[in-house]
């Protein structure tokens, strides 16, 4: 095998551990999940610039970086957001109807945001959001 | 020990002064310190610049007579794969479109294949900066990749070490003598980056100044300082937080390194990713200015 060989194949198998949270053989433990924390971050720095509503979906940062050690990127930021919503779509229906507004994939969503009925609707390049006040017992008319 | 000496290295303008990462959001803060006179030179991420459509901010500040370096982050030159063509014909269009003296790239793979050959794909990407196995057949790749990308360069090239929080269990270099053996071997200048020095040096438990002394000094064309936080007992390099002490008083024994080799100290620029604004780099530039000028002996009042 040639130095370039061997040193495609050993780069790759200890990246691929990394990626995976794994610590490879020989490695120290802690700096090995120093490093894959740095990675995952980096990950999620690039998909929350790529899709800011992100932050949005609860405990986003934690379950993105549980997601991409299983996933290895495959493309941009763009790629991970697209892929990442997808595996959402059972367990936070609300978040993936506010992205795909947010995408242009719709133009309109009734979605429940903190309890509350939030109606967008994509206007251009911006997203409006629309609560219907609650009707409230102290309001008189003047 | 192999010591570099000038005739090794490739020539090139040399970089004096505090400098900086160029951002479109410190833009006018730069033109204001150039103007001040107390701007030496600034370093522009060529993945996010179009050599055909240079920001107004950098042409000016050319034109101005500041040295703007090409700094690439994408190339991988530590990987196990030839250098991309494509990646390099861009690297040095940016580098001619700026006007650059050097363009600066890292000592660190960005991406694995399961083959050498980029036609057979599977490939990983790190989007990160990961430090290669500092073994003698590591090094003969590098120095093959170095040689093919200068080849190909319009103007020297400088390599950085990069931040490694882990070292490989089959390491047979370590940091100073690896990076001197690479000077060496293919005359390439470096970029020596000192907070990246004290988070690897951190990690693998080692002293970060008698590393920093033994790293070729004459080879460096300029030096890099960020800041950054602690975790679990390492230091990492965030660029998104104020240089700690512990760093700065790294970059102010360097300043007196090259003064005790009789060697002119390079420029020293900052780096700063996340929250760039005025608020954030101007105290940093201050600080970073104000530790190499008093290390100098000359305080500015």
């Amino acid at each position: 095998m040639s130095a370039r060989e061997a040193l495609a194949q050993r780069q790759r198998a200890v990246l691929d551990d990394l990626l995976a949270g794994r610590v490879p053989d020989g490695f120290d433990p802690v700096g090995s999940a120093a490093t894959t924390r740095v990675l995952h971050r980096k990950r999620s720095a690039g998909a929350v610039h790529a899709c800011p509503e992100l932050a949005e979906l609860p405990r986003w940062r934690d379950r993105f970086h549980a997601w991409a050690a299983a996933h290895p990127a495959q493309g941009c930021a763009h790629d991970d957001v697209r892929r990442f919503a997808q595996s959402l779509a059972v367990t936070d229906p609300d978040w993936v109807r506010l992205h795909e507004v947010h995408d242009g994939a719709r133009r309109l969503a009734w979605i429940r945001i903190d309890g509350r009925h939030v109606l967008l609707v994509r206007l251009g390049t911006s997203v409006l959001r629309l609560t219907r006040r609650r009707p409230t017992t102290d309001r008189r008319p003047t | 020990m192999i010591h570099a000496s000038e005739e090794h290295t490739q020539h090139m303008r040399p970089l004096q002064g505090t400098g900086a990462g160029w951002r479109p959001p410190i833009a006018d803060l730069l033109a204001e310190r150039a103007r001040a006179g107390r701007l030496g030179f600034v370093e522009v991420v060529a993945e996010n610049v179009d050599p055909r459509a240079v920001p107004a901010g950098v042409t000016a500040l050319r034109e101005a007579g500041l040295p703007v370096v090409t700094h690439g982050v994408t190339l991988g030159l530590a990987g196990a794969d030839r250098v991309d063509g494509a990646r390099l014909a861009r690297l040095g269009a940016v580098a001619q479109a700026l006007g650059s003296p050097a363009v600066s790239e890292h000592v660190a793979f960005v991406r694995a294949a399961s083959s050498a050959d980029p036609l057979h794909g599977d490939v990983l990407e790190a989007g990160h900066l990961m430090p290669p196995p500092r073994t003698r057949e590591a090094l003969d790749v590098l120095v093959d990749n170095v040689r093919e990308a200068q080849a190909a360069l319009p103007v020297p090239l400088a390599l950085e070490n990069v931040a490694a929080l882990v070292g490989w269990p089959e390491d047979e270099l370590d940091e100073p003598a690896w990076l001197t053996e690479l000077v060496v071997r293919t005359g390439c200048r470096l970029v020596l980056d000192v907070a990246n020095l004290f988070s690897s040096a951190t990690a693998r438990g080692t002293d970060p100044v008698a590393e920093l002394c033994r790293f070729p000094l004459e080879a460096v064309a300029y030096v890099h300082v960020a800041g950054g936080t602690w975790e679990d007992g390492l230091y990492l390099d965030t660029h998104a937080h104020p240089v700690p002490d512990p760093v700065l008083a790294l970059l102010t024994t360097l300043v007196a390194a090259y003064d005790e080799a009789r060697l002119p100290l390079p420029g020293v620029m900052l780096e700063r990713d996340s929250d760039v604004s005025p608020a954030t780099v101007g105290p940093e530039l201050d600080r970073v200015e104000g530790a190499v000028a008093r290390a100098r002996g000359r305080v500015r009042t």
